[in-house]
């Protein structure tokens, strides 16, 4: 059979494509070497890590990992990180669903100004924020506690949850709702039972855009929370394994991984649908 | 069936969640038999070890008292500050005489505790120069004086040997022979944090060889490095040093942990040394380490090599909260006093304390040659910058410095960045 020269020329990679792929992979490489040399200096010590920054380590002994979570106390912060951050992510959402699907269906002016109230929230800059609610933390009795904290971080992530969700909801087609209330549905079932199951990828989105904003929060958590290892996030203790004076890199990049990795479980979970959300988001949106 | 689980498990998760919201996950609360320490011993940290067998110790010698430990690193002045402004700071803080704690007294933040050494009869236990360091201008002593340091500079008398030098330079014309056969040898001569704390105070300390006390301390306090002529040749006098090749390359991006890398890895040798790296140069290169100063210009200030002593590491701080537990802290600063918990801190840390009467420490013998070598006659202690520059000067300070480690660089530059943070 005669093969077709045509195919046959596509099939050999062109300057440009071979250019491309270098690209695309010295891309992944700058990508990934940081990583690469965070995991290599957990297992080295200081000496190792200035002579040779990026070679292998001599062994894999997981000393530098224990002696960070035994240290910093990274068991009790991990857990006061996924208290804080698993609540407030149950506010968010608590807070944001009926607001974005409320915001979705009405048309009047009055829903249009609350809507690009919430859409002010992304002009207030972090640090700007910080004394009063510090004052505010202060004057309700809940400064040094997580439970302020968790009713703080929701409050940073509404806007671009109730800006995202409702651009979500608008894409659920009137018919749908309509034959829902034909059959005697009021409000809260609609939203639970038809809108909620539609709009799924939108709210994978918020929830792990939240999630990487919550868990590396650092300046509240450090000022409200405060330094109690009892109370303290994952961002907070890290840093204690850090001293002007000396410190152990090794440690230090042992107890990094730690807090990465369950950044990177939630991610890689999640990723796929958040793709999906934002891929079928551009078609519909 | 599965669904009405789900519904369980989430309703579990979620009451658990909501019900570790409102307290904390360790159960040791405060309590008023429960003494709060916020410090930088965090487990890891030099001394840190010590500290924890000594806090135990206090527990079982007082039954039904109790220690909670809070921690923090770089951010304890931060956190300190914003929880007294909640008035929800910690009894007790251990912390050193630096940057922002020099305001505090001044602000009301911490009271003086001049009647609580007098009450509780310590003040004979205490150095008088280190009393005097931690008084303010008003008469006011801002803590309890605990922890002091030495900074001299070590040097690696094996790696002097092996380019010929029989001892360490004394002289700044010793100094220069030295660097021109080290560096013939291929071996650098000295290593340095070009681009942070440990530069910056060696900088200072090498413009100090033309600069008088009273001089260094308007200048600290107040700038015009560039119209100070004794400034201008110190400067100078570093300039040289540093393009005659003094330092090991690219010291101008160098912190003190490469320093520290440098040196106790034998690929420098010579460094300068706070007390808490001495303690932690291996016993290897201890066995060859000599502690010293640094030479002095032959028509500069001082006639010996010059070195920091200070008296401003760690205080024992009470604060508000502290006074309303009074016996308390009146109990573990007496304990955190006492001669055989210190000299733990001295033997098995390297700690150079502020309290008298203690001796050598047995388990790291360099230490104990330091500090004797720092207080002896064959050298000469210059001023040190951190009690009179600013607080809000101080990190401006470190950024400026890695211009002076920069090859080529003027000594009107210098002067002219050092300046400029001073502004900021």
């Amino acid at each position: 059979m005669a093969r077709h020269p045509v195919s046959r020329t596509r099939r050999l990679p062109g300057a440009g494509r071979i250019a491309a792929y270098l690209g695309a992979w010295g891309y992944a490489l700058v990508l990934v070497l940081p990583l690469y040399y965070l995991l290599v200096s957990s297992f080295k010590n200081n000496d190792e890590i200035f002579s040779d920054p990026l070679g292998l380590p001599d062994s894999l002994s997981l000393t530098k990992f224990s002696t960070s979570i035994h240290d910093a106390r990274l068991d009790l912060a991990i857990l006061n990180s996924l208290i804080v951050t698993l609540c407030s992510l149950a506010v968010v959402l608590i807070l944001a669903v009926p607001a974005s699907y409320a915001l979705a269906r009405a048309k009047g002016r009055v829903a249009t100004a609350i809507e690009r109230a919430f859409s002010l929230g992304f002009l207030i800059p972090t640090f700007a924020a910080l004394v009063p609610t510090f004052l505010l933390a202060a004057q309700l009795g809940l400064f040094h506690t997580r439970t302020f904290i968790i009713l703080f971080l929701p409050a940073t992530s509404l806007p671009l949850a109730v800006v995202l969700l409702t651009q979500f909801m608008r894409t659920v087609p009137d018919e749908v709702e309509e034959a829902a209330r034909m059959d005697g549905a009021g409000n809260w079932t609609v939203l639970i039972r038809i809108y909620l199951p539609m709009v799924v990828p939108g709210i994978v989105t918020v929830l792990i855009l939240s999630f990487l904003a919550f868990w590396n929060e650092y300046l509240y958590s450090l000022v409200i929370i405060g330094p109690d290892q009892a109370q303290r996030t994952i961002q907070v203790a890290v840093p204690t394994l850090r001293s002007s004076l000396s410190t152990d890199f090794g440690v230090l990049s042992a107890g990094t991984v730690v807090t990465l990795i369950p950044v990177y479980a939630v991610y890689s979970v999640l990723q796929r649908r958040m793709e999906g959300a934002l891929m079928g988001g551009a078609v519909k949106l | 069936m599965k669904r009405r689980l789900a519904v369980v498990v989430a309703t579990a998760a979620a009451t658990v969640l909501v019900a570790s919201c409102a307290g904390p996950l360790d159960p040791k609360t405060d309590d008023p038999r429960t003494l709060v320490v916020h410090s930088r011993f965090s487990a890891g940290t030099q001394g840190a070890d010590v500290y924890a067998s000594v806090v135990k110790q206090f527990e079982r010698e007082n039954p039904g008292l109790h220690i909670k430990n809070l921690y923090s690193g770089d951010d304890i002045f931060n956190t300190f500050e914003t929880s007294r402004l909640a008035d929800k700071e910690s009894d007790v803080l251990m912390v050193n005489l630096y940057d922002k704690s020099f305001s505090w007294t001044g602000l009301g933040a911490t009271p003086p505790v001049n009647r609580y050494l007098k009450n509780w009869g310590l003040t004979g236990r205490v150095q008088p120069a280190a009393l005097k360091a931690w008084t303010d201008g008003k008469g006011r002593l801002r803590a309890f004086p605990w922890m002091g340091f030495t900074w001299p500079v070590l040097v690696n008398t094996d790696l002097l040997r092996k380019a010929g030098v029989s001892h360490p330079p004394r002289t700044m014309d010793d100094l220069m022979d030295t660097v021109r056969a080290l560096k013939a040898k291929k071996i650098p001569p000295m290593t340095i944090g070009g681009n942070d704390w440990s530069g910056q105070k060696f900088l200072m300390q090498v413009m100090q060889g033309y600069l008088r006390p009273e001089v260094a301390r308007r200048v600290f306090s107040e700038g015009g490095y560039c119209a100070e002529p004794q400034a201008m040749k110190g400067l100078e006098l570093f300039a040289r040093l540093r393009d005659a090749g003094l330092f090991v390359k690219g010291a101008q991006g160098l912190g003190a942990d490469q320093m520290n890398a440098d040196y106790f890895e034998q690929r420098a040798a010579m460094m300068p040394a706070l007390s808490s790296t001495i303690a932690a140069v291996p016993p290897a290169v201890a066995e060859h380490t000599e502690a010293t100063g640094f030479p002095s210009p032959a028509d500069g200030t001082y006639g010996k090599p010059t070195l920091y002593n200070g008296m401003t590491s760690t205080g024992i701080w009470v604060t508000p909260n502290g006074t309303k537990k009074l016996g308390l802290s009146e109990k573990f600063v007496k304990f955190m006093y006492r001669k055989d918990i210190v000299q733990k801190f001295i033997d098995r840390s390297g700690y150079v304390m502020n309290l008298r009467g203690q001796g050598p420490s047995s388990q790291l013998p360099l230490v104990g040659r330091s500090v004797g070598v720092s207080h002896s006659d064959d050298v000469s202690e210059v001023v040190m910058p951190d009690s009179y520059v600013p607080a809000a000067v101080s990190t401006p300070l470190n950024r400026a410095t890695s211009i002076a480690y920069t090859p080529g660089t003027s000594a009107g530059a210098m002067c002219k960045a050092l300046d400029t943070a001073y502004r900021s």
